[in-house]
C-alpha cells in the first residue's frame, strides 16, 4: 500500500505541482499503475489524450512513456524489437520536450535510463548469438542505448569497453567456424583495438589479441599438408611469423599488466616457442610451473 | 529504480576475463614435420633402400613424431609407404631412411653417427653446429623462421641425391 501511494506521488509528480493541477484521466491512470493495472491504465491515459489536449502535458506523457515502459516489462522483455519500449521512448522523450521546469525530469531521466540499460543488455546478448547476416543488430542496440545513456562519463567507458570486448568475442566465434573467412577475424581485431583505444592496459583485449593473432598463424601453419609445394611451405610460414610477431606485444602487456595466471604464462610461452625464442619458452615454462605448482 | 538496474545489468554484464582459447599445438614441430617429409619425397635414395617400408625414425621429439604420423604417416614416399617411429632411446641395427634426431638427444648424434656409418640413412638434426658433427641436414632459425641447412658431402656418402627443391631452399 505504501509502495502504490508513493509511486502515485511520483507519477503525479504530485510535490512539485500540487492534485488541483493534475488532470482527471491522467490521474486516474496514475492510480491504475499503482495498482499495476497496466493494460486498463494504458487505455485510460490514450483515452485522455484523445479527449483532451494533453499533448504538451509532460505529466500525461511521462505517466504514458512509464505504463508503456511497465508494459514492456511485464509482456515484451524478451522481444529486442519490443513496440512496448519503443512507444515509451517515444512517449518519455516527449515528456522531457515539454517538462520546461524540470518538475518530472529526475523521473524521466530515471526511466529512459532503465530502458537504456535494456538496451545495453539486449545488445550484449545479441553480440553472443550473431552471425554475419545479423552482426549489425547489436550495434543498432547499442547505438540506442548511447542515444538514451545519462550516466558518467567514467562508467559509459566501462560499458563501452565491455560492448566492445563482447563484439571481438562475437566475431571470434564467427571466425573459428571458418578461419578461411577473415571478415569476422578482421572485426574481432579491430573491436579488441577498440577496446586498447579506451583502456590501453585492457587485460582481457590485450590477451586475446596475442591469441587472435597467434591463433590465426597456427592456423595457417595447420593447413600444410602432403600437397603443400616447398615454396609455399617457406611462404605460409613467412606470413605466420608475421601473425605471432603481431601477437608479441599484446601478450607481453598482457604478462606486465595483468594478475599473473597460467593463462598469461601459456600464451607468452607459446608464441615464444612459435617464434623459435626456445630459451625463453622453456624459461617461463619453469616459472609457470614452479609458480601455479598444484599440491 | 536504481537496485532494479543494477539487477538488470549483472544478469547480463560478465566483466571477468574471457580468454579466447589458444591453440596449444607446437607449430614449429608441425613446419619441421612436413620439411621431413619434403626431404622424404624430394631426395631419391639407392635402390636397396627402396623396398619394403620408407622408415623414418623420430628421436626425442613427440611433438614432430605426432605431426608426422598424422599428416604423412600414410602418404608414400615413391612406391614404398611411409613408417614413422618415435624411439625415446636408441636402437642400433635398424636400418631407417630417415633418422631426425631433436636437440634433447644432441650428446648422441656421435653414437648415432657411427651407428649409420656406411648406410643410406638422412640425419636431420636441429641445432646449431651439428652439420659439423655429421648430420646432413640440419634445422635453423633464420629470421624467427625455420630454415634448413645441409651438407652435399654428407649426403653423397650417404647416396643419397637431394632434388632440386631440397637444394633450392637450403640455407647457408
Amino acid at each position: 500500500m505504501k509502495h502504490a501511494f508513493f509511486l502515485l506521488f511520483i507519477l503525479l509528480g504530485v510535490a512539485n505541482v500540487g492534485f488541483a493541477q493534475v488532470n482527471a484521466q491522467v490521474a486516474k491512470a496514475a492510480e491504475l499503475c499503482a495498482e499495476r493495472k497496466y493494460n486498463e491504465a494504458l487505455a485510460q491515459i490514450d483515452e485522455g489524450f484523445k479527449s483532451n489536449d494533453l499533448n504538451s502535458d509532460p505529466n500525461a506523457w511521462y505517466v504514458k512513456g512509464f505504463i508503456l515502459k511497465e508494459l514492456y516489462k511485464q509482456k515484451e522483455a524478451n522481444q529486442r524489437q519490443s513496440n512496448y519500449r519503443y512507444r515509451s521512448v517515444a512517449a518519455l522523450k516527449k515528456a522531457r520536450e515539454f517538462d520546461a521546469n524540470l518538475e518530472f525530469a529526475a523521473n524521466i531521466d530515471a526511466a529512459l535510463q532503465f530502458i537504456a540499460f535494456t538496451y545495453f543488455n539486449d545488445a550484449l546478448l545479441r553480440s553472443a548469438e550473431m552471425d554475419s547476416e545479423s552482426e549489425n543488430e547489436p550495434i543498432d542496440l547499442y547505438k540506442k542505448f548511447e542515444e538514451l545513456y545519462k550516466g558518467s562519463e567514467a562508467e559509459l567507458k566501462d560499458l563501452k569497453v565491455e560492448f566492445n570486448s563482447k563484439m571481438a568475442e562475437g566475431h571470434y566465434r564467427n571466425w573459428i567456424k571458418n578461419t578461411e573467412d577473415n571478415h569476422h577475424y578482421a572485426l574481432c581485431l579491430d573491436y579488441y583495438s577498440k577496446v586498447l583505444g579506451l583502456d590501453n592496459r585492457n587485460c582481457t583485449a590485450n590477451l586475446n589479441l596475442a591469441i587472435v593473432n597467434y591463433n590465426q598463424g597456427v592456423y595457417m601453419i595447420r593447413k600444410i599438408g602432403a600437397q603443400t609445394d616447398m615454396m609455399d611451405l617457406i611462404s605460409i610460414q613467412d606470413e605466420s611469423v608475421k601473425k605471432f610477431k603481431s601477437a608479441i606485444p599484446y601478450a607481453q602487456q598482457a604478462f606486465a599488466s595483468c594478475t599473473p595466471s597460467p593463462t598469461n604464462y601459456k600464451v607468452l610461452m607459446f608464441v615464444n616457442r612459435a617464434l623459435g625464442r626456445e630459451e625463453e619458452f622453456l624459461r617461463l615454462k619453469k616459472e609457470s610451473e614452479k609458480k601455479f605448482k598444484t599440491n | 529504480m536504481k537496485r532494479i538496474l543494477f539487477i538488470l545489468f549483472i544478469l547480463v554484464s560478465n566483466q571477468c576475463l574471457f580468454a579466447q582459447q589458444i591453440d596449444e599445438g607446437d607449430s614449429r614441430a608441425m613446419i619441421q614435420a612436413n620439411f621431413i617429409y619434403q626431404f622424404a619425397v624430394n631426395s631419391n635414395w639407392p635402390i636397396e633402400m627402396k623396398k619394403g617400408k620408407f622408415l623414418i625414425v623420430v628421436y626425442g621429439n613427440d611433438a614432430v613424431f605426432k605431426h608426422v604420423v598424422e599428416k604423412y604417416g600414410m602418404k608414400p614416399v615413391g612406391a614404398q609407404t611411409i613408417e614413422v617411429q618415435s624411439w625415446a632411446d636408441y636402437k642400433p641395427g635398424v636400418g631407417s631412411h630417415i633418422v631426425f634426431v631433436d636437440k634433447s638427444k644432441k650428446a648422441e648424434l656421435a653414437k648415432i653417427m657411427k651407428e649409420v656409418k656406411g648406410k643410406s640413412t638422412l640425419v636431420v638434426t636441429n641445432w646449431e653446429g651439428a652439420l659439423g658433427s655429421g648430420a646432413a641436414i640440419n634445422f635453423k632459425t633464420v629470421d624467427n623462421s625455420i630454415r634448413y641447412e645441409l651438407s652435399e658431402a654428407a649426403l653423397s656418402e650417404k647416396k643419397i641425391t637431394p632434388g632440386n627443391k631440397i637444394l633450392q631452399w637450403k640455407v647457408q
